[in-house]
């Protein structure tokens, strides 16, 4: 489901670490997504509960937006993207694929 | 709002007491100039809200009281089941069924031209933009709702 890089391992801050393992929570791919005590933890370590809840509610608009981009077809689909049109097949496969 | 006034007792306020501008873009701007208002009647974006509450799963906070848009109780409780059995018209199954498109457990999600050329017979672009860009704010927010623990049901 996710890209084959591991933001762990780049050049992130923990407190970018903390924002994009938000991020992978609220991916419209991951329906599963449910913010950890262990997770919310980590934002509330670099981030005031006010910041904390603000990065939540960006994210909701800009994953609610790429939704929209993709249903009425507004965006470029890059080869990496697992979201398709009906009946085609993703052409990648992410590393929890294998 | 279109709501009977009575509090609404959403968690989603009490998580967001320390942030009340972001309540306020919620209840202040979001909701009385793009759900209420706009270009698409009210009733059926408040359809839409009640497709996607059942489909994702979620309560939105704010958004109101179906029935003061003339949205009955039985309507509202047959609003999860299959779109084009609805006892509703057209014109709103069509909406829905474009909600069925944005919601996000539907990985293929896509408006084709039978889908367009559906709304279109209703709806001109400037509306079915909008319906869709209401979509887009309320299926991110069921996300949120999710993700951050407060469904609110």
């Amino acid at each position: 489901m996710f890209l084959d890089v591991d933001y762990d391992l780049g050049p992130f801050s923990d407190a970018e670490k903390a924002v994009l393992a938000l991020a992978d929570e609220m991916v419209m791919t991951n329906h599963e997504g449910r913010l950890s005590d262990a997770q919310k933890a980590a934002l509330l370590s670099h981030f005031s509960p006010e910041q904390a809840f603000e990065l939540a509610m960006t994210s909701a608009v800009l994953t609610g937006m790429a939704k929209f981009l993709f249903v009425f077809d507004l965006v470029t689909r890059e080869d990496s993207c697992p979201i398709v049109r009906p009946g085609e097949t993703p052409t990648w496969r992410g590393k929890d694929d294998e | 709002m279109t709501g009977s006034g009575a509090p609404d007792a959403h968690p989603f306020y009490a998580e967001a007491a320390r942030t009340p501008d972001l309540i306020d873009w919620w209840d202040a701007s979001f909701t009385p100039t793009v759900f209420e208002a706009g270009r698409a009647p009210a009733r059926v974006k408040t359809l839409l809200r009640l497709r996607l509450e059942a489909l994702h799963g979620v309560r939105y906070p704010g958004l109101g009281d179906p029935t003061v848009l003339g949205i009955t109780p039985e309507e509202a409780a047959a609003i999860g089941g299959p779109v084009e059995t609805l006892p509703l018209p057209e014109s709103e199954r069509a909406v829905l069924a474009l909600g069925d498109e944005m919601a996000l457990t539907n990985m293929e999600g896509y408006m084709d031209e039978e889908l367009y050329q559906r709304l279109a017979a209703h709806y001109d672009d400037g509306a079915i933009f909008e319906i869709g860009h209401t979509m887009a704010v309320l299926c991110g927010f069921a996300k949120f709702l999710r993700v951050w623990g407060i469904t609110g049901l």
